[in-house]
């Protein structure tokens, strides 16, 4: 069906290979994984395969032979794939086109000429299937980001296309969501090709394939989750689970079986590291906030109660839509006008004042943030907005350059970096101002392994000088990672404040805030009810035998 | 937050035709432009509002009554001055306010005001895609029809990349919204950059958005089943003609 053979394709003739000797053959109905770090290749080998380019981005230099049903993709016009194969982008915000989610996912196949009621049929289906019929009438700009990417996804597969190829398309969803977009793709009649930086969803898939520098250099069945070492070395990371059993193993017994028969338990160690550590005086105090959108029929919050304390690394977790980017927006000042409740910041109410520089927000998409021609002025705006010496400013930033490791880029222009140096330098120009407390919404998104780890160790080091952390996400392997407590959220009301330990152990509460434990932390419950909630601690109480 | 006014209701408005709702359109803007009696004009805008009630759009005339309410006030002062009639009423210098002036800058107020209400409720009632859709109705290409609404869905992409980027800066203390008029405008500055930045990244994407869901000018789509022109559709449009016409007629007279 596809063919790729030596393809090599660069974008300028200056530029450096984007895709370097890839060979690839696809047969209809293959369910293929294709797993690769930041700037490995991976978006334009999506863009070739769906036609883009050459069709529509056509200005590259493209070496070897890209087929599709034996014939080059060159030799075809655009319009003749329309309806075979359909690509979700890695913006795929930017490739929603209509304002509500009905409109939007009839908008394909009316395109390739079926009718209302046939488009509108396929849609009603496919979000009943979703679980998003309850979206169809609401107007996408009032969407939350995983709404949105559900809706994107779906609007591609309303024209039932004989190809899907998905660019990194479980970036903004959470874990429920996670599981029912791959549960609904694995229904997906056609082939199906999906982009992402990890191997984590490699259940869904026959084939994984690992993508570095511009080629496949690996690939098999669902056993190469597995492959340690390879998957380090290409900078992706096994799962946790795989990393602790020493392979792939088919089921979560089956892991089990081959740690409890590799490992000795130690119990002492345990105990130690679970023990409740003195909980320090709040920095935030949030009570009884309540917020609604302008317009919007219902609260996003309603009656919020809770503490940052001084110093502490706080997780938030919940599902798509349930309130954590407001709640957050809301105390770093940003949403300043909310209707209900009160918020204190070392005990002094703050109501509409929160001033900048005590809470930092550091935003999901480094691009909504950097505006500069050069990183150092980027790092540099805030601390001159507030009238900053110019010696100062220069001290500053060039020693928070120095910790970011973006010394090197300091004359660059940021939009010309990869997504984890653009996420490094928007970081970098909230912290310059060394808010106390620092707020990152969905820090890890759209960063493979190596710039996650990177990014993680920076903010795990300022926490340990002191700096109070708190991070958005819905991964629940970087909520594990982060710190001591979690807070989650559901239906925009807080149903857990505490411990991260008690809130995974509690299976009630992990299903009503809607998030699921990790594969590891499922493990060790199995293994003997002591939940460790990373590969850290397990490595910590599991010694080899 | 949603930028345009638009809301999905289950309201009479709501359900008629966008082809009556375009064709209603051209006649409200008719009945503004052609009223030349005060009370008239008065009892057009208290029905407009009445219209907004009863397709629980209030919201819209809540979000635009400061800026319309500004626009009458300004065209009524313009006009006064402006008004050049026979029969001088006031003057002090330069300034001379003739007799007549203040009917005929009431007047051409109310009919502003009229013309925006009147749009502001079609924008109320209708979606982007009703109005591309109506214009396919009517035969008009499909590509020039999605043209037209393309403008409209392109606001929401500057809107969105506009509100994402002025948060942003908010938090690192550069808040246009603070201020006198000057420091408001070099506040803004340093949002133009990444404003033009991302809309034309957005736009290129959008480009190749549309071609990536089977979008091409030439395209030809199948509405049917999803809109029905019923009987209220064709008394509304010939009410709406009837008015048009006794206004038509009344200036005329």
């Amino acid at each position: 069906m596809i063919e790729l053979s030596a393809l090599k394709y660069k974008y300028k003739n200056n530029l450096s290979y984007a895709l370097n000797g890839v060979n690839l053959s696809i047969n209809s109905g293959e369910k293929i994984l294709i797993a690769g770090k930041n700037g490995a290749g991976k978006t334009t080998l999506s863009k070739i395969l769906a036609g883009i380019i050459p069709l529509l981005e056509g200005h590259g230099a493209m070496e070897g032979e890209a087929l599709y049903n034996s014939r080059p993709y060159s030799g075809y016009i655009y319009g003749e794939l329309r309806g075979k194969i359909s690509l979700l982008f890695q913006d795929f915000e930017g490739q929603i086109v209509s304002t509500t989610v009905k409109e939007e996912l009839v908008f394909y196949p009316m395109n390739l000429g079926r009718t209302y009621g046939e488009s509108l049929g396929a849609a009603k289906g496919l979000a009943a299937d979703f679980g998003i019929s309850g979206l169809l009438d609401r107007n996408i700009a009032e969407l939350s980001g995983g709404e949105k990417q559900k809706t994107a996804i779906l609007s591609l597969m309303t024209a039932r296309p004989e190809i899907l190829i998905l660019d990194e398309p479980l970036t903004d969803l959470d874990p429920y969501s996670q599981e029912a977009a791959l549960e609904m793709i694995k229904n997906f009649k056609g082939t199906l090709i999906v982009f992402e930086q990890s191997v984590d969803c490699y259940e869904y898939f026959d084939r994984i394939l690992i993508m570095k520098d511009g080629a496949l250099i690996s690939g098999g069945g669902k056993e190469t989750a597995g492959e340690v070492l390879s998957l380090d070395e290409s900078g992706i990371g096994a799962p946790e689970i795989f990393r602790a059993a020493g392979g792939y193993f088919p089921s979560l017994k089956s892991a089990c079986g081959a740690i409890e028969k590799n490992y000795i338990f130690d119990a002492e160690k345990y105990s130690r590291m679970s023990a409740e550590k003195i909980s320090p005086a709040a920095i935030i105090q949030v009570k009884n906030l309540s917020f609604a959108y302008p317009g919007a029929p219902e609260n996003a919050l309603s009656g919020v109660s809770f503490e940052i304390k001084k110093g502490e690394f706080l997780a938030v977790v919940g599902a798509n839509g349930s309130g954590k980017t407001t709640l957050m927006k809301i105390i770093a000042g940003i949403y300043p006008d909310f209707s209900g409740g009160e918020i204190y910041y070392n005990g002094v109410s703050i109501r509409r004042q929160m001033a900048p520089g005590r809470a930092g927000y550091v935003y999901q998409n480094p691009d909504n943030q950097i505006f500069s021609e050069t990183v150092f002025d980027e790092i540099a705006f805030a601390l001159r907005v507030k009238g900053a010496a110019e010696s100062g400013v220069r001290e500053k930033v060039n020693a928070i350059m120095k910790t970011f490791g973006l010394t090197d880029c300091s004359g660059a222009d940021p939009f010309s970096l990869p997504k984890g140096d653009r996420q490094k330098v928007a970081c970098a120009s909230v912290l310059v101002t060394e808010p106390q407390v620092i707020i990152l919404d969905e820090p890890t998104t759209g960063l493979d392994r190596n710039s996650y780890d990177a990014l993680m160790e920076i903010i795990r080091d300022l926490n340990s000088r002191g700096r109070t952390i708190v991070a958005i996400t819905h991964s629940m392997e970087a909520a594990a990672g982060f710190g001591d407590r979690i807070l989650a959220l559901s239906g925009g009301r807080v149903v857990y404040e505490g411990d991260k330990k008690k809130f995974f152990r509690d299976g009630a509460l992990v299903k009503a805030a809607n998030v699921k434990p990790t594969g590891l932390m499922e493990a060790s419950m199995e293994l003997n009810g002591n939940i460790l909630l990373n590969y850290g601690e397990f490595a910590q109480c599991w010694r080899k035998k | 937050m949603s930028y345009f006014f638009y809301k999905k209701q289950d309201t009479f408005l709501h359900r008629l035709d966008p082809r009556t709702k375009i064709v209603s359109l051209l006649l409200l803007f008719t009945i503004a432009a052609a009223t030349r009696e005060i009370y008239i004009q008065i009892v057009f805008m208290l029905s407009l509002i009445a219209l907004f009630f009863a397709s629980r759009s209030t919201g819209s005339l809540r979000r635009m009554g400061t800026l319309f309410g500004t626009i009458a006030f300004m065209t009524f002062i313009l006009w006064l001055f402006f008004y050049d009639g026979r029969v001088k009423m006031f003057s002090a210098g330069p300034v001379v306010i003739y007799k007549g002036a203040f009917y005929f800058s009431a007047l051409f107020a109310l009919r502003f005001v009229n013309l925006l209400l009147s749009g502001l409720l079609f924008l109320s009632v209708a979606s982007i895609e009703d109005f591309s859709d109506s214009l396919v109705l009517f035969g008009v290409p499909y590509g020039v029809a999605f043209t037209f609404s393309l403008s409209f869905r392109l606001v929401t992409v500057f809107a969105t990349a506009g509100s994402a980027i002025v948060e942003a800066q908010k938090v690192r203390g550069n808040d246009p919204d603070r201020g006198g008029i000057l420091s408001r405008i070099r506040s803004y500055v340093p949002l133009l950059i990444p404003l033009i930045i991302n809309g034309i990244k957005k736009a290129e994407i959008l480009t190749l958005a549309l071609e990536s869901k089977g979008f091409s000018p030439g395209n030809k789509i199948n509405l049917k089943g999803k809109y029905k022109f019923t009987a209220y559709d064709a008394l509304v449009i010939c009410a709406m003609f009837a008015l048009s016409a006794a206004a038509i007629a009344a200036a005329l007279a």
